[in-house]
């Protein structure tokens, strides 16, 4: 059916056709221009036609109103080179923040905004010089503003000719009194019926997400346009289904499920009488109304949707990388990344591994919260899983020891089911229906599972599994018992044959995080059932008059009383579902029923309902869902996921389930209250969302494909807005949130850091392996939930969280600096421009290997570099080495020096002599200057020999010395010496050397990979970073250490792991007595120091710019 | 040489400077007349062995199990159930209390009933109470409004900062920059950076074709940074180590240590305080609302204490409510259900409309009307609703007249003046 939703006053599409310039009816009438648009064209290319919109009206085009009969027209004029060409025309009209496009038959359907999409309203039109097309003929239903855009295109050509400027049309409200039999009915239905009937009655049920959900007839809760959209909505009704059905249903007949209604003799049925007789007397023009929530509605309709400029594709593979992988793009898929269809690819291909999995585990409890749980959320106390049961009470019923290696693996499997199902390309339908479940090494051994693991699997890996290990009662028998516990059991019959998994529904955590009790009787898990995978909240379902008669009716009102059943009809079935699951295990014991003790054996001497061999309670519904019976009854979950997901809202549910994991925010609440100031703009929103909610289930509806539906929800203008055209909708688009950016959780942020700079911040580890984030302990101070008293993630920044990401920062960026330059360059994940000795004051260093085969065989090392003001040369001897016996070096490397010169660029040289006063050695008196005569400086150990100028020109300086060695033969390896020029200028802010560029460069590559911002060298973003630079290197100046001692290695929990050999690490390391924490040692721990040496000041410069990068908007938002 | 003070002069920052207009730091302390707490007992809590105490009544169904062998208590004008720790309760703070009975919940569901109870209608859209006082008298106060979980909607009236109740290792981590071997990076360096990010988000914020949602993440981080400096401050109140001398569990008692030391550091306008205890007992109501109920005294009873002895009691401005109540009979596992007529205790030292019950339930436990003009009980009145409950605190705290609160009228027909 077309998205417009004509008042079917009259068949439309009889009285549009493409007419040429015959506007006889209208003749009376007012013609009048309301627009001349000279055309553009898609392809940038010259355009010379002109589109002139006109009104033709008794009234002028400023007096429309909603009771105005008006036509609407356009007249084109093609440039000349188009004429007698075949042509398609095209009309698109924004209303209600959507898109129609005109359909030849002169209805208006819903358009998505993609030009692929696009259908011409008229065909094969030989263009002349000017033709005149109608547009629209009638009235418009609703006031606002309506934009028309119009385009053709020449056969045989792709250009399309279009008006980069919309004609507008406004059509207010109007003040008259109906004057014709439509707007008779129309007001029969206002007056009489939205309130009193539809209103109080029907829409509790016949809503979105309401019982009647399935029926042709849909009403809207009160909203703006509620009256006048349910009229549609009945009137519609009425043309499709007649009259005679409509009257028969509201008594109760025609199979009615809601039951009679209203009586015949009521007041309500008498309206709607009214109401049918005056719509089938209607005259015969057509009312247009463009409804914001109709069916076919697209993620691109909205106008503030549309008028915004996407990120580019690069920026969205970043953000998806990180998002789904906790990673950067690789170049490959960087570079791989050139259109929409290869971006697609990439993102599906960013839906596998482990990354993945915690992403959707992350998601899934987002959702379902079962992290919130304190205990292992599986029974222990019995024996039905009789190998887990032995175990405890072998373990002296000390239940701690299982509690956290079983619970919290129980806890991940339902992520771990839904990942196990998108990673594999598994219908999206199994997250329901599975008849497995996910269970680690552990889980799989004390369940009993038939998942094969191999030996050196760890508990972090998760297979499909079912449960081969559940004993009834009667299967076992205890043979040891125990005063403190259940005892000690052994296996006297086979288990059950088959248990019934049933994807999320039977996950132990789900069951026990909603738990049923005696009166609760499963309505919570049927509640949160509707709720996640229906998109029903049963408790805004419908509204709760609990007046006191309700609450005193004691005829089993849930039932019996209309104010009751209006949820309990669609929750209690549901609940009937859940029958073979009580508070703990299958059935309870694996044989019997889950029923209530006292509604078996009521303790008051009443009769119970209750007949042998029942199931579910007699004084509830049957089990089922939407009226379908549910006769299975012990895979009664198996039934109901299996109708479950054959529900078109199933799709729309679990659209909605991933919205905030991809798009770092919450779904808009439907505004319920018109009075609201805010509530237009909500209603805008909510509508737009709801609208891209049901595209994206459609997509996964295509083939139940879930990686299909988020690769779209990655590429939707939802997930990658980046800026706004312009300010026309900055309210909504503020409303809905929309924009590129997600402040980032705690647990994505943790994966970015710990990707980008390596850093682990604050982890432990404990000796069983486990690895413990701070987000899972202090994860609501970052914005984080914690399953159970927050249960709703921050996504804007509070002055607590920055307080806490300024340490963050801080220590991850000392600890990234810690990290880096302790790696060789090669090897580095950020810093590959730089080494440590790379600081604006040095010029210039060069290595060298001393080739001379003795003392006398002199040779000359040079280096060339760029000096001014306060210089330092300086020479080196680098890889000392001696052979000591413990008196003398049974061999050893010597280096000597017989002179040094510089020599400037414009010729001038001076030799130094070894002798000369300005001359020092580092470390201190490491030298022997009185080699023969006095002439040669001799190193037998590393040192360095320093002069330092003042110099007076700025220039290239060559620095060279007159070098030999005497080796060590055994050893082999020759001497290695380092000379540099480093400058000390008077302002560093002036230095312009190769490493200030390498410096600058680096910075560049921060941002990069840090932020995913690409500046040149000289951009001022770079200038910045680069400031922070030169501050942090004048206070190194000022106060030197070559150890960062300030940077607790510490307190990145991985960096020991990550850098030393699991030999070295058991050194440092011992597991204690208890067997649940480190015994250190720390004479070995102690070379973990090294870490923080820092001879050039590289590490705590660089900590500087690195915490400002890592505490910049960009590096916390992406 | 140049100091490297010269080098953070010579940044090119656009416009560094540390008067800002967004927020106006913990100036507004002494603005603030009042710092208002809520108490939230989600679950739903049993009144009738608390503040709305209910005998059992020949023929009738039981109603309490405590009034087989207990009447009814009272101190001052407050009556309350001899039950679990409430007689320490009541009588160390019945003058503060002002008690309203057999407010009409409207609902039977628990998220429907926070909806109500703390924001005043059902159908959501509102921001709680709390957040309102915060938006309207705290604004720009870094930790204006602080909530430990519970229901603590917005509506974007102000951000709240969400906490979780062990407060341990907080004050570690809200040192930023310090280490026992001094600070990470240089003090002024460090101070520079924080600068250049304010500069930064400005600059990100004066983009022409900024979009709604970027907008919103910038402001949050601009704002978000000017408070930094007092939490810091705050954080130097904080225990060393550990939590403080709280036990493990004492998690209420916790958060209202934190709110505390936060209204006395002038950070904080309003908290939502989140019991964290099961009330909602559809088996063993006694046994779970008498552990619901002294977790609910004992950090009340904290919380005035702590207030005492910070100074700041004659200021604090406590609600304490539930989702709804619990039916007015036990099911067959000693449980209760779900009851729309519930109850508020809303406390204040040294006011004049404390020490008072106004409205009441019937022996039945339904809600009775209320004349609004004289507010005692009257056949023609009408039952108090969360709204009337909500309408009054507004009025009272000040908060009716913002421009910020008026978008979220409650279109109360009635009006009661509770705290006449």
């Amino acid at each position: 059916m077309f998205g417009i939703r004509m008042l079917q006053i009259l068949k439309i599409a009889t009285i549009f056709a493409i007419l040429v310039a015959s506007l006889s009816t209208h003749s009376l009438e007012i013609i009048s221009p309301i627009a001349t648009i000279k055309s553009a064209s898609s392809d940038d290319s010259p355009s010379a036609s002109i589109f002139e919109l006109n009104v033709q009206s008794s009234v002028a085009p400023t007096g429309l109103t909603t009771t105005t009969d008006f036509l609407v027209s356009l007249t084109l004029r093609p440039q000349a080179a188009d004429l007698t060409k075949n042509a398609s025309v095209y009309i698109i009209i924004v209303a209600n923040n959507q898109f129609f496009k005109l359909e030849p038959d002169g209805s208006y359907a819903p358009w998505s905004g993609a030009l692929e999409t696009l259908t011409p309203f008229a065909s094969d039109q030989m263009l002349a010089s000017s033709q005149t097309l109608v547009l629209l003929d009638g009235t418009m239903a609703e006031a606002g503003d309506y934009l028309y855009f119009a385009a053709y295109s020449v056969e045989g050509e792709s250009a399309l000719h279009y008006t980069s400027e919309p004609a507008q049309i406004s059509v207010k409200s109007s003040t008259e009194l109906p004057n014709n039999i439509a707007s008779q009915a129309a007001n029969t239905f206002e007056t009489e019926i939205e309130t009193a009937v539809v209103q109080a009655r029907c829409v509790a049920c016949h809503v979105e997400g309401g019982l009647a959900r399935n029926s042709a007839l849909q009403f809207q809760r009160t909203n703006t346009s509620s009256a006048l959209n349910n009229f549609g909505a009945l009137s519609a009704y009425v043309d499709e289904k007649g009259s005679d059905l409509l009257l028969a249903k509201i008594a109760g007949g025609q199979g009615h499920v809601g039951g009679e209604q209203l009586p015949k003799d009521s007041e309500g049925y008498a309206s709607i009488q009214k109401m049918v007789t005056e719509l089938l007397m209607t005259s015969e023009t057509a009312s247009y109304v463009f409804s914001a929530s109709d069916d076919g509605a697209s993620a691109r309709q909205a106008s503030f949707l549309t008028e915004v400029i996407l990120e580019p594709r690069q920026a969205t593979l970043r953000r998806a990388a990180l998002l789904l992988q906790g990673r950067l793009p690789t170049d490959a898929e960087t570079n791989s990344t050139v259109s929409d269809e290869t971006l697609r690819a990439i993102l599906r291909g960013l839906m596998e591994g482990p990354a993945f999995s915690e992403f959707v585990v992350t998601g899934v409890n987002d959702r379902l919260l079962t992290e919130a749980l304190d205990n292992i959320p599986i029974t222990t106390g019995f024996p039905n899983f009789v190998k887990l049961r032995n175990y405890i009470f072998d373990n002296d019923n000390n239940t701690s020891i299982i509690n956290n290696p079983l619970g919290n693996p129980l806890k991940r499997a339902s992520g771990e089911l839904v990942a196990h199902v998108i990673k594999n390309d598994r219908p999206y339908s199994e997250i329901l229906t599975a008849d497995y479940m996910m269970m680690n090494p552990l889980l799989n051994e004390f369940l009993e599972g038939d998942a094969i693991f191999a030996e050196d699997d760890n508990n972090a890996i998760f297979k499909p599994s079912r449960i081969e290990g559940f004993y009834p009662n009667s299967s076992t028998e205890v043979v040891e018992e125990d005063p403190n516990g259940p005892g000690k059991y052994r296996i006297i019959g086979p288990p059950l044959d088959f248990y019934p998994h049933t994807g999320l529904l039977t996950d132990f955590a789900f069951l026990v995080r909603y738990p049923t009790t005696a009166t609760n009787r499963n309505r919570a898990r049927a509640r949160w059932t509707f709720y996640h995978f229906l998109g029903i909240d049963i408790e805004k379902s419908s509204l709760r008059p609990l007046d006191e008669a309700s609450l005193t009716d004691v005829n089993n009102p849930t039932m019996n009383n209309p104010n009751c059943t209006v949820c309990h009809a669609l929750l209690d079935p549901v609940a009937g579902a859940f029958q073979n699951w009580g508070e703990g295990n299958f059935k309870g014991d694996g044989e019997h029923d889950t029923l209530d003790n006292f509604y078996k054996n009521p303790t008051d001497g009443s009769q119970s309902l209750y007949q042998n061999g029942d199931l579910w309670y007699r004084d509830m519904r049957s089990p089922g869902l939407f009226g379908t019976e549910i006769t299975e009854n012990y895979s009664t979950l198996a039934s109901l996921a299996a109708l479950i997901v054959k529900e078109e809202s199933f799709l729309e549910a679990s659209a909605k389930f991933w919205w905030p994991a991809i798009f770092g925010r919450e779904v808009i609440e439907r505004p319920n209250d018109e009075s609201d100031q805010s509530y237009a703009g909500k209603y805008r929103v909510y509508s737009a969302q709801q609208a891209a909610i049901k595209a994206f289930g459609q997509k996964l509806g295509s083939n139940m494909n879930a990686k299909d539906m988020l690769v779209e929800m990655i590429m939707s203008t939802w997930f990658g807005a980046s800026e706004a055209l312009n300010s026309a909708y900055s309210d909504d688009q503020m409303t809905a949130n929309l924009g590129n950016k997600q402040l980032l959780t705690p647990e994505q942020l943790a994966r970015k850091t710990r990707s980008v700079t390596g850093v682990a911040w604050r982890v432990t580890t404990h000796p069983n392996g486990v690895i413990t984030w701070p987000h899972d302990q202090l994860g609501v101070l970052l914005g984080g939930i914690d399953s159970d008293a927050v249960t709703s993630r921050v996504t804007e920044l509070t002055p607590m969280i920055s307080t806490v990401l300024q340490t963050y920062s801080t220590e991850t960026a000392c600890l990234t600096t810690l990290r880096e330059f302790s790696l060789p360059i090669g090897e580095r994940k950020l810093f590959s421009y730089v080494e440590d000795s790379t600081t604006p004051l040095m010029t210039k260093t060069q290595n060298f290997e001393v080739e001379s085969e003795n003392r006398d065989d002199w040779e000359v090392r040079s280096i060339r570099g760029f000096a001014q003001d306060k210089t330092r040369f300086s020479l080196s001897f680098t890889n000392s080495y001696c052979d000591h016996d413990g008196q003398k070096c049974l061999e050893n490397r010597q280096l000597f020096i017989q002179s040094l010169a510089l020599k400037t660029s414009s010729g001038l040289s001076e030799k130094i002599q070894t002798n000369d006063p300005r001359l020092t050695f580092h470390p201190y008196n490491c030298s022997n200057v009185n080699g023969r005569g006095n002439s040669q400086i001799h190193f037998w150990g590393n040192c360095s020999v320093i002069l330092d100028l003042d110099l007076l020109d700025d220039g290239f300086y060559e620095f060279s010395a007159e070098v030999s060695s005497i080796e060590a033969p055994l050893k082999g390896g020759r001497v290695e010496i380092e000379m540099s020029i480093e400058g000390y200028p008077e302002n560093l802010s002036s230095i312009k050397n190769e490493n200030v560029t390498l410096i600058k460069n680096q910075i560049v590559e921060l941002y990069k990979k840090m932020h995913g911002r690409t500046f040149s060298n000289s951009d001022t973003k770079v200038e910045v970073a680069y400031n922070i630079y030169l501050a942090a290197l004048q206070s190194y100046l000022e106060s030197p250490s070559s150890n960062f001692s300030q940077c607790d290695n510490w307190k990145d929990g991985l960096m020991l792991s990550d850098f030393w050999s699991d030999e070295e690490l058991s050194e440092a390391r011992t597991l204690n007595e208890q067997g649940n924490g480190w015994d250190i040692n720390w004479d070995k721990i102690g070379k973990f120091n090294t870490f923080q040496e820092d001879q050039y000041g590289a590490k705590r410069i660089w900590t500087a710019v690195m915490t400002y990068m890592i505490s910049s908007f960009d590096y916390l938002h992406e | 040489m140049k100091t490297r003070r010269d080098f953070l002069k010579a940044l090119p920052l656009a416009a560094i400077s540390l008067g800002h207009p967004i927020l106006s730091s913990a100036n507004s302390f002494s603005l603030l007349e009042k710092f208002v707490v809520t108490i939230q007992a989600e679950g739903g809590w049993d009144v009738t062995c608390f503040c709305d105490p209910k005998e059992n009544q020949k023929g009738e169904e039981e109603i309490t199990r405590w009034s087989r062998n207990k009447t009814t208590q009272q101190f001052g004008n407050i009556k309350y159930a001899p039950f679990a720790k409430n007689e320490h309760f009541f009588k160390k703070h019945a003058e503060k209390m002002l008690i309203i009975n057999g407010v009409d919940c409207q609902t039977n569901a628990h998220l429907t009933g926070q909806i109500v109870s703390w924001s005043g209608r059902t159908s959501g859209g509102l921001p709680s109470i709390t957040a309102l006082n915060s938006a309207v008298n705290g604004p720009g106060l870094p930790l204006s409004y602080i909530s430990f979980g519970g229901f603590s909607r917005t509506e974007r009236v102000t951000r709240a900062t969400m906490l979780s109740p062990q407060i341990n290792e907080l004050k570690q981590l809200l040192a930023s920059n310090v280490t026992g071997q001094g600070p990470i990076v240089n003090a002024d360096i460090w101070g520079l950076i924080r600068e250049i990010n304010i500069s930064d988000a400005r600059d990100y914020l004066a983009q022409e074709k900024l979009i709604g949602g970027n907008v919103r993440l910038g402001r949050a981080y601009l704002e978000s940074l000017l408070g930094t400096d007092e939490i810091r401050e705050l954080a130097d109140k904080l225990p060393d180590e550990g939590n403080g001398g709280f036990s493990q569990d004492e998690l209420l008692k916790q958060q209202a240590f934190f709110a505390v030391k936060a209204f006395q550091s002038g950070l904080s306008a309003s908290a939502d305080l989140n019991v964290m205890s099961n009330f909602d007992s559809h088996d063993n109501n006694d046994t779970e609302q008498a552990d619901s109920l002294s977790v609910l005294t004992e950090g009340i009873d904290y919380l005035w204490d702590a207030a005492e002895e910070a100074g700041i009691a004659d200021r604090l401005f406590v609600v304490v409510g539930s989702d709804f109540s619990r039916t007015p009979f036990y099911n067959s596992a000693e449980g209760k259900d779900h009851w729309p007529y519930g109850s508020y205790m809303i406390m204040e030292k040294g006011a004049n409309f404390t020490n008072r019950v106004i409205g009441g339930t019937d022996e039945r436990q339904f809600g009775l009307k209320v004349d609004p003009s004289t507010l005692e009980l009257s056949n023609s009145g009408s039952r108090i609703l969360p709204s009337h409950v909500h309408s009054a605190m507004r009025s009272y705290l000040g908060l009716d007249s913002s421009e910020l609160v008026i978008p979220f009228a409650l279109n109360d027909t009635e009006k009661f003046n509770f705290f006449s």
